[in-house]
Protein backbone atom coordinates (compact mmCIF):
# COMPACT_ATOMS: atom_id res chain seq x y z
CA UNK A 1 0.00 0.00 0.00
CA UNK A 2 1.55 3.25 -1.10
CA UNK A 3 1.21 6.92 -0.26
CA UNK A 4 -1.29 7.69 -2.99
CA UNK A 5 -3.55 4.85 -1.92
CA UNK A 6 -3.67 6.22 1.60
CA UNK A 7 -4.63 9.66 0.26
CA UNK A 8 -7.60 8.13 -1.57
CA UNK A 9 -8.48 6.06 1.49
CA UNK A 10 -8.66 9.28 3.50
CA UNK A 11 -10.81 11.01 0.89
CA UNK A 12 -13.22 8.06 0.78
CA UNK A 13 -13.56 7.94 4.57
CA UNK A 14 -14.03 11.74 4.69
CA UNK A 15 -16.83 11.53 2.16
CA UNK A 16 -18.54 8.67 4.01
CA UNK A 17 -18.35 10.60 7.29
CA UNK A 18 -19.62 13.80 5.73
CA UNK A 19 -22.67 12.00 4.29
CA UNK A 20 -23.18 9.94 7.45
CA UNK A 21 -22.75 6.71 5.51
CA UNK A 22 -22.05 3.45 7.31
CA UNK A 23 -18.90 2.90 5.28
CA UNK A 24 -15.35 2.20 6.44
CA UNK A 25 -12.52 2.15 3.94
CA UNK A 26 -9.30 0.34 4.71
CA UNK A 27 -6.31 0.52 2.35
CA UNK A 28 -4.22 -2.62 2.46
CA UNK A 29 -1.38 -4.24 0.57
CA UNK A 30 -2.59 -6.68 -2.05
CA UNK A 31 -0.50 -9.35 -0.36
CA UNK A 32 -2.91 -9.19 2.60
CA UNK A 33 -5.96 -10.17 0.55
CA UNK A 34 -5.67 -13.86 1.39
CA UNK A 35 -5.32 -13.28 5.11
CA UNK A 36 -8.18 -10.76 5.21
CA UNK A 37 -10.58 -12.98 3.30
CA UNK A 38 -9.78 -15.89 5.60
CA UNK A 39 -10.22 -13.75 8.71
CA UNK A 40 -13.56 -13.01 10.37
CA UNK A 41 -13.45 -9.37 9.31
CA UNK A 42 -14.32 -9.72 5.67
CA UNK A 43 -14.95 -6.66 3.52
CA UNK A 44 -18.18 -6.14 1.59
CA UNK A 45 -16.41 -4.81 -1.45
CA UNK A 46 -12.83 -4.91 -2.69
CA UNK A 47 -11.27 -2.24 -4.89
CA UNK A 48 -7.95 -2.69 -6.62
CA UNK A 49 -5.85 0.42 -7.21
CA UNK A 50 -4.84 0.88 -10.85
CA UNK A 51 -1.30 -0.17 -9.84
CA UNK A 52 -2.54 -3.68 -9.18
CA UNK A 53 -5.41 -3.76 -11.66
CA UNK A 54 -3.49 -6.45 -13.50
CA UNK A 55 -4.28 -8.79 -10.62
CA UNK A 56 -8.04 -8.53 -11.14
CA UNK A 57 -8.57 -11.66 -13.23
CA UNK A 58 -6.41 -13.76 -10.90
CA UNK A 59 -8.15 -12.51 -7.76
CA UNK A 60 -11.67 -12.78 -9.17
CA UNK A 61 -11.02 -16.40 -10.13
CA UNK A 62 -9.18 -17.33 -6.93
CA UNK A 63 -11.70 -15.79 -4.52
CA UNK A 64 -14.95 -16.34 -6.39
CA UNK A 65 -16.28 -18.59 -3.60
CA UNK A 66 -16.33 -15.69 -1.16
CA UNK A 67 -18.91 -13.85 -3.24
CA UNK A 68 -17.26 -10.48 -2.58
CA UNK A 69 -17.13 -8.18 -5.61
CA UNK A 70 -13.61 -7.24 -6.76
CA UNK A 71 -13.34 -4.19 -9.01
CA UNK A 72 -10.61 -1.84 -10.24
CA UNK A 73 -10.64 1.87 -9.48
CA UNK A 74 -10.75 3.86 -12.71
CA UNK A 75 -7.74 5.94 -13.77
CA UNK A 76 -9.76 9.14 -13.47
CA UNK A 77 -11.16 8.50 -10.00
CA UNK A 78 -7.70 7.55 -8.82
CA UNK A 79 -5.93 10.48 -10.44
CA UNK A 80 -8.41 13.03 -9.09
CA UNK A 81 -8.46 11.28 -5.71
CA UNK A 82 -12.23 11.26 -6.10
CA UNK A 83 -13.32 9.50 -2.91
CA UNK A 84 -16.96 10.37 -3.50
CA UNK A 85 -17.12 8.64 -6.87
CA UNK A 86 -15.37 5.47 -5.69
CA UNK A 87 -17.58 5.10 -2.59
CA UNK A 88 -20.73 5.66 -4.62
CA UNK A 89 -19.68 3.13 -7.25
CA UNK A 90 -19.33 0.46 -4.57
CA UNK A 91 -22.63 1.37 -2.90
CA UNK A 92 -24.43 1.39 -6.25
CA UNK A 93 -22.97 -1.99 -7.22
CA UNK A 94 -23.96 -3.52 -3.88
CA UNK A 95 -27.47 -2.07 -4.26
CA UNK A 96 -27.77 -3.43 -7.81
CA UNK A 97 -26.70 -6.86 -6.65
CA UNK A 98 -29.51 -7.05 -4.12
CA UNK B 1 -15.08 14.10 -16.35
CA UNK B 2 -15.34 10.57 -17.64
CA UNK B 3 -12.36 9.65 -19.72
CA UNK B 4 -13.11 6.69 -21.93
CA UNK B 5 -9.44 6.37 -22.81
CA UNK B 6 -8.62 5.69 -19.16
CA UNK B 7 -11.31 3.04 -19.02
CA UNK B 8 -9.97 1.32 -22.11
CA UNK B 9 -6.50 1.38 -20.66
CA UNK B 10 -7.55 -0.26 -17.43
CA UNK B 11 -9.22 -3.03 -19.42
CA UNK B 12 -6.02 -3.44 -21.37
CA UNK B 13 -4.05 -3.78 -18.13
CA UNK B 14 -6.52 -6.27 -16.74
CA UNK B 15 -6.75 -8.45 -19.81
CA UNK B 16 -3.49 -8.22 -21.73
CA UNK B 17 -0.75 -7.10 -19.36
CA UNK B 18 -2.23 -8.84 -16.34
CA UNK B 19 -1.08 -12.37 -17.06
CA UNK B 20 2.49 -11.29 -17.94
CA UNK B 21 2.88 -8.84 -15.07
CA UNK B 22 1.45 -11.37 -12.72
CA UNK B 23 4.19 -13.82 -13.61
CA UNK B 24 6.89 -11.21 -13.29
CA UNK B 25 5.89 -9.57 -10.05
CA UNK B 26 4.22 -12.66 -8.77
CA UNK B 27 7.66 -14.21 -8.88
CA UNK B 28 7.84 -14.95 -5.17
CA UNK B 29 11.63 -14.87 -5.06
CA UNK B 30 11.98 -11.40 -6.57
CA UNK B 31 9.17 -9.93 -4.53
CA UNK B 32 10.49 -11.52 -1.32
CA UNK B 33 13.96 -10.07 -1.94
CA UNK B 34 12.36 -6.70 -2.57
CA UNK B 35 10.22 -6.92 0.60
CA UNK B 36 13.16 -8.15 2.66
CA UNK B 37 15.48 -5.39 1.47
CA UNK B 38 12.79 -2.73 1.92
CA UNK B 39 12.37 -3.84 5.52
CA UNK B 40 15.95 -2.71 6.21
CA UNK B 41 15.22 0.89 5.18
CA UNK B 42 13.91 1.97 8.60
CA UNK B 43 17.18 0.85 10.13
CA UNK B 44 19.22 2.64 7.47
CA UNK B 45 17.27 5.82 8.04
CA UNK B 46 18.05 5.78 11.77
CA UNK B 47 21.69 5.06 10.96
CA UNK B 48 21.78 8.00 8.56
CA UNK B 49 20.49 10.32 11.27
CA UNK B 50 23.22 9.14 13.66
CA UNK B 51 25.77 9.68 10.93
CA UNK B 52 24.57 13.22 10.21
CA UNK B 53 24.70 14.06 13.94
CA UNK B 54 28.27 12.74 14.05
CA UNK B 55 29.39 14.84 11.11
CA UNK B 56 27.81 18.24 11.75
CA UNK B 57 30.40 20.93 11.27
CA UNK B 58 29.76 23.01 14.40
CA UNK B 59 32.63 23.11 16.87
CA UNK B 60 30.36 23.53 19.91
CA UNK B 61 28.37 20.46 18.87
CA UNK B 62 31.46 18.35 18.28
CA UNK B 63 32.84 19.41 21.66
CA UNK B 64 29.52 18.60 23.29
CA UNK B 65 29.23 15.07 21.89
CA UNK B 66 32.90 14.38 22.59
CA UNK B 67 32.67 15.57 26.22
CA UNK B 68 29.48 13.68 26.97
CA UNK B 69 30.57 10.52 25.20
CA UNK B 70 27.53 10.81 22.98
CA UNK B 71 29.82 10.40 19.98
CA UNK B 72 30.54 6.84 21.06
CA UNK B 73 26.82 6.12 21.28
CA UNK B 74 26.22 7.68 17.86
CA UNK B 75 29.10 5.66 16.48
CA UNK B 76 27.65 2.41 17.79
CA UNK B 77 24.23 3.27 16.34
CA UNK B 78 25.80 4.20 13.02
CA UNK B 79 27.96 1.10 12.83
CA UNK B 80 25.19 -1.39 13.51
CA UNK B 81 22.33 0.43 11.78
CA UNK B 82 24.27 1.08 8.58
CA UNK B 83 26.43 -2.00 8.58
CA UNK B 84 24.14 -4.96 9.23
CA UNK B 85 22.10 -4.94 6.07
CA UNK B 86 22.91 -8.48 4.90
CA UNK B 87 22.44 -9.88 8.39
CA UNK B 88 18.97 -8.33 8.56
CA UNK B 89 18.18 -9.34 4.98
CA UNK B 90 18.98 -12.99 5.75
CA UNK B 91 16.16 -12.83 8.30
CA UNK B 92 13.66 -10.61 6.50
CA UNK B 93 13.92 -12.25 3.08
CA UNK B 94 13.49 -15.70 4.62
CA UNK B 95 10.48 -14.46 6.57
CA UNK B 96 8.90 -12.83 3.51
CA UNK B 97 9.53 -15.85 1.29
CA UNK B 98 8.23 -18.35 3.85
CA UNK B 99 5.05 -16.30 4.23
CA UNK B 100 4.55 -16.27 0.47
CA UNK B 101 5.29 -19.98 0.06
CA UNK B 102 2.96 -20.71 2.96
CA UNK B 103 5.47 -22.43 5.23
CA UNK B 104 6.90 -21.58 8.68
CA UNK B 105 8.14 -17.93 8.62
CA UNK B 106 9.57 -17.84 12.15
CA UNK B 107 11.61 -21.05 11.76
CA UNK B 108 12.77 -19.92 8.33
CA UNK B 109 14.00 -16.60 9.70
CA UNK B 110 15.84 -18.26 12.59
CA UNK B 111 17.53 -20.93 10.47
CA UNK B 112 18.45 -18.49 7.71
CA UNK B 113 20.08 -16.20 10.29
CA UNK B 114 22.21 -18.99 11.73
CA UNK B 115 23.07 -20.28 8.26
CA UNK B 116 24.26 -16.79 7.35
CA UNK B 117 26.38 -16.49 10.50
CA UNK B 118 27.94 -19.91 9.84
CA UNK B 119 29.13 -19.00 6.34
CA UNK B 120 30.81 -15.80 7.55
CA UNK B 121 34.48 -15.65 8.49
CA UNK B 122 34.59 -16.23 12.24
CA UNK B 123 38.16 -17.23 13.15
CA UNK B 124 36.96 -20.70 14.00
CA UNK B 125 33.84 -19.48 15.75
CA UNK B 126 35.49 -17.08 18.17
CA UNK B 127 34.09 -13.87 16.68
CA UNK B 128 31.68 -12.38 14.18
CA UNK B 129 33.51 -10.46 11.48
CA UNK B 130 31.71 -7.32 10.33
CA UNK B 131 33.24 -7.52 6.84
CA UNK B 132 30.31 -9.24 5.17
CA UNK B 133 27.28 -8.53 7.33
CA UNK B 134 26.88 -5.15 5.61
CA UNK B 135 26.28 -4.78 1.89
CA UNK B 136 29.07 -7.19 0.93
CA UNK B 137 27.19 -10.29 2.01
CA UNK B 138 23.89 -9.46 0.29
CA UNK B 139 23.91 -12.13 -2.41
CA UNK B 140 24.99 -14.74 0.13
CA UNK B 141 22.19 -13.63 2.47
CA UNK B 142 19.66 -13.99 -0.35
CA UNK B 143 21.02 -17.46 -1.04
CA UNK B 144 20.79 -18.49 2.63
CA UNK B 145 17.21 -17.29 2.80
CA UNK B 146 16.05 -19.05 -0.36
CA UNK B 147 17.84 -22.36 0.33
CA UNK B 148 16.60 -22.41 3.94
CA UNK B 149 12.98 -21.74 3.05
CA UNK B 150 13.00 -24.23 0.17
CA UNK B 151 14.45 -26.95 2.40
CA UNK B 152 11.94 -26.26 5.16
CA UNK B 153 9.10 -26.36 2.70
CA UNK B 154 10.43 -29.56 1.13
CA UNK B 155 10.84 -31.35 4.48
CA UNK B 156 7.42 -30.24 5.75
CA UNK B 157 5.68 -31.16 2.51
CA UNK B 158 7.36 -34.57 2.32
CA UNK B 159 6.65 -35.10 6.00
CA UNK B 160 10.29 -35.63 6.89
CA UNK B 161 10.00 -35.32 10.67
CA UNK B 162 10.11 -37.27 13.89
CA UNK B 163 6.79 -38.99 14.47
CA UNK B 164 5.40 -38.70 17.98
CA UNK B 165 3.19 -41.28 19.61
CA UNK B 166 -0.50 -40.43 19.85
CA UNK B 167 -1.43 -38.20 22.76
CA UNK B 168 1.65 -35.98 22.50
CA UNK B 169 0.43 -32.37 22.35
CA UNK B 170 0.73 -30.86 18.89
CA UNK B 171 3.08 -28.06 19.96
CA UNK B 172 5.54 -30.63 21.26
CA UNK B 173 5.35 -32.51 18.00
CA UNK B 174 5.84 -29.26 16.12
CA UNK B 175 9.01 -28.42 17.99
CA UNK B 176 10.43 -31.83 17.12
CA UNK B 177 9.34 -31.34 13.54
CA UNK B 178 11.91 -28.60 13.11
CA UNK B 179 14.82 -30.57 14.57
CA UNK B 180 15.54 -32.64 11.48
CA UNK B 181 15.19 -29.84 8.98
CA UNK B 182 17.16 -27.47 11.23
CA UNK B 183 20.00 -29.94 11.49
CA UNK B 184 20.05 -30.52 7.75
CA UNK B 185 20.18 -26.80 6.97
CA UNK B 186 22.77 -25.84 9.53
CA UNK B 187 25.10 -28.72 8.68
CA UNK B 188 24.67 -28.07 4.97
CA UNK B 189 25.92 -24.51 5.36
CA UNK B 190 28.57 -25.64 7.84
CA UNK B 191 29.93 -28.13 5.30
CA UNK B 192 29.74 -25.60 2.45
CA UNK B 193 31.73 -23.15 4.51
CA UNK B 194 34.25 -25.85 5.48
CA UNK B 195 34.76 -26.64 1.78
CA UNK B 196 35.28 -22.94 1.02
CA UNK B 197 37.79 -22.65 3.83
CA UNK B 198 40.03 -24.90 1.72
CA UNK B 199 39.99 -22.29 -1.09
CA UNK B 200 41.70 -18.93 -1.19
CA UNK B 201 38.39 -17.24 -0.38
CA UNK B 202 38.38 -18.74 3.10
CA UNK B 203 34.61 -18.63 3.62
CA UNK B 204 31.42 -19.28 1.69
CA UNK B 205 30.29 -15.67 1.95
CA UNK B 206 33.63 -14.44 0.55
CA UNK B 207 33.39 -16.94 -2.32
CA UNK B 208 29.88 -15.80 -3.27
CA UNK B 209 30.88 -12.18 -2.94
CA UNK B 210 33.96 -12.61 -5.12
CA UNK B 211 32.46 -14.87 -7.77
CA UNK B 212 28.91 -13.51 -8.13
CA UNK B 213 28.27 -10.30 -6.27
CA UNK B 214 31.26 -8.20 -7.25
CA UNK B 215 31.03 -8.86 -11.00
CA UNK B 216 27.28 -8.22 -10.90
CA UNK B 217 27.63 -5.05 -8.87
CA UNK B 218 30.44 -3.81 -11.10
CA UNK B 219 28.03 -4.14 -14.02
CA UNK B 220 24.95 -2.76 -12.30
CA UNK B 221 26.88 -0.02 -10.52
CA UNK B 222 28.42 1.29 -13.74
CA UNK B 223 26.94 4.29 -15.57
CA UNK B 224 25.13 2.11 -18.18
CA UNK B 225 23.79 -0.10 -15.39
CA UNK B 226 22.56 2.93 -13.46
CA UNK B 227 20.76 4.10 -16.58
CA UNK B 228 19.32 0.83 -17.82
CA UNK B 229 18.06 -0.67 -14.55
CA UNK B 230 15.97 2.36 -13.47
CA UNK B 231 14.73 2.71 -17.06
CA UNK B 232 13.49 -0.89 -16.92
CA UNK B 233 11.56 0.07 -13.80
CA UNK B 234 10.20 3.17 -15.54
CA UNK B 235 9.12 1.05 -18.48
CA UNK B 236 7.30 -1.28 -16.09
CA UNK B 237 5.54 1.72 -14.55
CA UNK B 238 4.55 2.73 -18.07
CA UNK B 239 2.92 -0.69 -18.42
CA UNK B 240 0.97 -0.04 -15.23
CA UNK B 241 3.07 -2.32 -13.02
CA UNK B 242 4.95 -1.12 -9.97
CA UNK B 243 8.64 -1.31 -10.93
CA UNK B 244 10.12 -0.57 -7.54
CA UNK B 245 11.23 -4.16 -6.99
CA UNK B 246 13.76 -3.78 -9.81
CA UNK B 247 15.25 -0.63 -8.32
CA UNK B 248 15.43 -2.15 -4.86
CA UNK B 249 18.02 -4.56 -6.26
CA UNK B 250 20.29 -1.56 -6.64
CA UNK B 251 19.87 -0.62 -2.98
CA UNK B 252 22.72 -2.82 -1.75
CA UNK B 253 24.99 -1.01 -4.23
CA UNK B 254 23.76 2.43 -3.16
CA UNK B 255 24.16 1.51 0.48
CA UNK B 256 27.61 -0.02 -0.06
CA UNK B 257 28.73 3.18 -1.79
CA UNK B 258 27.19 5.28 0.94
CA UNK B 259 29.16 3.31 3.53
CA UNK B 260 32.40 3.75 1.58
CA UNK B 261 31.77 7.50 1.51
CA UNK B 262 30.80 7.77 5.16
CA UNK B 263 33.87 5.84 6.23
CA UNK B 264 36.00 8.18 4.13
CA UNK B 265 34.33 11.23 5.68
CA UNK B 266 34.81 9.74 9.13
CA UNK B 267 38.52 9.34 8.40
CA UNK B 268 38.74 12.99 7.41
CA UNK B 269 38.69 12.37 3.65
CA UNK B 270 36.18 13.14 0.92
CA UNK B 271 33.41 10.94 -0.53
CA UNK B 272 34.40 9.06 -3.69
CA UNK B 273 31.32 7.13 -4.85
CA UNK B 274 28.76 9.10 -6.87
CA UNK B 275 25.96 6.54 -7.06
CA UNK B 276 24.86 6.31 -3.45
CA UNK B 277 21.62 6.31 -1.49
CA UNK B 278 21.53 10.11 -1.41
CA UNK B 279 22.05 10.42 -5.17
CA UNK B 280 19.27 7.95 -5.76
CA UNK B 281 16.78 9.57 -3.39
CA UNK B 282 17.62 13.12 -4.45
CA UNK B 283 18.02 12.85 -8.22
CA UNK B 284 16.88 9.51 -9.59
CA UNK B 285 13.74 9.15 -7.46
CA UNK B 286 12.92 12.87 -7.55
CA UNK B 287 9.32 13.48 -8.54
CA UNK B 288 8.46 9.80 -8.76
CA UNK B 289 8.70 7.63 -11.85
CA UNK B 290 9.44 9.82 -14.89
CA UNK B 291 10.26 12.77 -12.60
CA UNK B 292 6.97 14.46 -13.50
CA UNK B 293 7.30 17.74 -11.57
CA UNK B 294 7.82 19.64 -14.83
CA UNK B 295 4.73 18.01 -16.26
CA UNK B 296 2.64 19.23 -13.32
CA UNK B 297 4.00 22.75 -13.88
CA UNK B 298 2.97 22.49 -17.54
CA UNK B 299 -0.53 21.56 -16.43
CA UNK B 300 -0.77 24.42 -13.95
CA UNK B 301 0.66 27.04 -16.32
CA UNK B 302 -0.40 26.06 -19.83
CA UNK B 303 -3.60 24.00 -19.69
CA UNK B 304 -6.34 25.05 -22.06
CA UNK B 305 -8.59 22.20 -20.98
CA UNK B 306 -10.41 22.13 -17.66
CA UNK B 307 -9.42 18.52 -17.22
CA UNK B 308 -5.70 19.19 -16.94
CA UNK B 309 -6.10 22.41 -14.99
CA UNK B 310 -8.00 20.46 -12.33
CA UNK B 311 -5.55 17.58 -12.43
CA UNK B 312 -2.61 19.95 -11.99
CA UNK B 313 -4.17 21.30 -8.79
CA UNK B 314 -4.86 17.85 -7.37
CA UNK B 315 -1.43 16.53 -8.36
CA UNK B 316 0.79 19.38 -7.13
CA UNK B 317 1.14 18.63 -3.41
CA UNK B 318 1.61 14.85 -3.70
CA UNK B 319 4.04 15.55 -6.55
CA UNK B 320 6.26 17.70 -4.35
CA UNK B 321 6.41 14.73 -1.98
CA UNK B 322 7.49 12.43 -4.85
CA UNK B 323 4.06 10.81 -5.13
CA UNK B 324 2.99 11.07 -8.74
CA UNK B 325 0.24 8.51 -9.25
CA UNK B 326 -2.33 11.28 -9.88
CA UNK B 327 -0.18 12.37 -12.85
CA UNK B 328 0.54 8.84 -14.09
CA UNK B 329 -3.13 7.88 -14.10
CA UNK B 330 -4.58 11.32 -14.76
CA UNK B 331 -2.75 12.38 -17.94
CA UNK B 332 -2.61 9.31 -18.30
CA UNK B 333 1.06 8.53 -18.79
CA UNK B 334 0.44 4.81 -18.25
CA UNK B 335 0.10 2.95 -21.56
CA UNK B 336 -0.11 6.21 -23.46
CA UNK B 337 2.27 6.01 -26.41
CA UNK B 338 2.26 9.82 -26.76
CA UNK B 339 3.92 10.16 -23.37
CA UNK B 340 6.39 7.26 -23.52
CA UNK B 341 9.32 9.17 -25.03
CA UNK B 342 9.43 12.13 -22.60
CA UNK B 343 8.66 9.78 -19.70
CA UNK B 344 11.79 7.71 -20.36
CA UNK B 345 13.93 10.65 -21.48
CA UNK B 346 13.32 12.79 -18.41
CA UNK B 347 13.97 9.81 -16.13
CA UNK B 348 17.28 9.08 -17.91
CA UNK B 349 18.35 12.75 -17.76
CA UNK B 350 17.77 12.73 -14.02
CA UNK B 351 20.62 10.22 -13.80
CA UNK B 352 22.90 11.55 -16.54
CA UNK B 353 22.91 15.29 -15.84
CA UNK B 354 23.58 15.20 -12.08
CA UNK B 355 26.16 12.46 -12.72
CA UNK B 356 28.02 14.53 -15.32
CA UNK B 357 27.84 17.67 -13.19
CA UNK B 358 29.33 15.69 -10.30
CA UNK B 359 32.11 14.27 -12.47
CA UNK B 360 32.82 17.78 -13.73
CA UNK B 361 33.17 18.92 -10.12
CA UNK B 362 30.28 21.41 -10.33
CA UNK B 363 28.33 19.41 -7.75
CA UNK B 364 30.25 17.85 -4.86
CA UNK B 365 30.01 14.06 -4.47
CA UNK B 366 27.30 13.36 -1.92
CA UNK B 367 28.17 11.50 1.27
CA UNK B 368 24.92 9.65 0.57
CA UNK B 369 22.51 10.32 3.44
CA UNK B 370 19.14 8.99 2.45
CA UNK B 371 15.79 10.62 3.09
CA UNK B 372 12.41 8.91 3.22
CA UNK B 373 10.70 8.58 -0.16
CA UNK B 374 7.95 11.08 0.65
CA UNK B 375 10.27 13.86 1.80
CA UNK B 376 10.75 16.47 -0.94
CA UNK B 377 14.02 15.87 -2.78
CA UNK B 378 15.34 19.30 -1.90
CA UNK B 379 15.85 18.07 1.68
CA UNK B 380 18.18 15.33 0.43
CA UNK B 381 19.97 17.95 -1.63
CA UNK B 382 20.65 20.13 1.38
CA UNK B 383 21.65 17.47 3.91
CA UNK B 384 24.03 16.05 1.31
CA UNK B 385 25.82 19.38 1.06
CA UNK B 386 24.93 20.29 -2.53
CA UNK B 387 24.50 23.91 -1.52
CA UNK B 388 23.11 26.74 -3.62
CA UNK B 389 24.54 25.25 -6.84
CA UNK B 390 22.58 22.09 -6.11
CA UNK B 391 19.37 24.07 -5.66
CA UNK B 392 19.97 25.86 -8.97
CA UNK B 393 20.62 22.53 -10.71
CA UNK B 394 17.44 21.10 -9.21
CA UNK B 395 15.37 24.06 -10.43
CA UNK B 396 17.06 23.65 -13.81
CA UNK B 397 16.12 19.95 -13.90
CA UNK B 398 12.48 20.85 -13.15
CA UNK B 399 12.47 23.48 -15.90
CA UNK B 400 14.11 21.05 -18.34
CA UNK B 401 11.48 18.45 -17.49
CA UNK B 402 8.72 21.00 -18.09
CA UNK B 403 10.28 21.87 -21.45
CA UNK B 404 10.63 18.23 -22.59
CA UNK B 405 7.13 17.28 -21.46
CA UNK B 406 5.54 20.43 -22.93
CA UNK B 407 4.98 19.46 -26.60
CA UNK B 408 3.71 16.01 -25.66
CA UNK B 409 1.48 17.44 -22.95
CA UNK B 410 0.09 19.94 -25.47
CA UNK B 411 -1.05 17.08 -27.72
CA UNK B 412 -3.00 15.62 -24.79
CA UNK B 413 -4.29 19.02 -23.69
CA UNK B 414 -5.57 19.96 -27.15
CA UNK B 415 -7.40 16.66 -27.47
CA UNK B 416 -9.04 17.21 -24.10
CA UNK B 417 -9.88 20.80 -24.93
CA UNK B 418 -11.55 19.81 -28.20
CA UNK B 419 -13.50 17.08 -26.45
CA UNK B 420 -14.66 19.59 -23.84
CA UNK B 421 -15.69 22.11 -26.51
CA UNK B 422 -17.69 19.47 -28.36
CA UNK B 423 -19.33 18.30 -25.16
CA UNK B 424 -20.29 21.91 -24.41
CA UNK B 425 -21.89 22.32 -27.87
CA UNK B 426 -24.12 19.29 -27.49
Amino acid sequence: MGASTSILEGRMNDYAKEKGLDVTVDARSMHDIDRILKSDKKPDYIFLGPQVAYKKATFVEKYKDYGIPIESISFDDYAMMNGESVVNKALQALKDAE
Amino acid sequence: MENTKGNKLIELIQNKIGPIADKMQGNVYLSSISDGVSATLSVLMAGSIACILLNLSFTWWNDFIANTGLNTMLNIIQTFALNSMSLIAAVTIAYALATKLDTDPLQSAVLSLIAFLIINPSEGGTMIAVDYIGGQGMVAAILCAIVTVKLIKFCYDKNIMIKMPKGVPSFVEKSFQTIIVGTIIIFLFGILNWLCSKTSYGSFVALICGLIQQPFYALAGSVPGMLIIPLCATLLFFCGVHGMFIVSMLFPIFIGNMMTNLNAVQAGGAPTEIFNMGFWATWMAMGGSGCTIGLVLDMLLFSKSKRYKELGKVALVPQICNVNEPVLYGIPVILNSTMLLPFLLVQALHTIIPYLLTVAGILPIMPGYMTAMCIPSIVGLIINGQGIVGVIVMLGMIALGALIYYPFFKVMDNKSYQAEEEAAKE
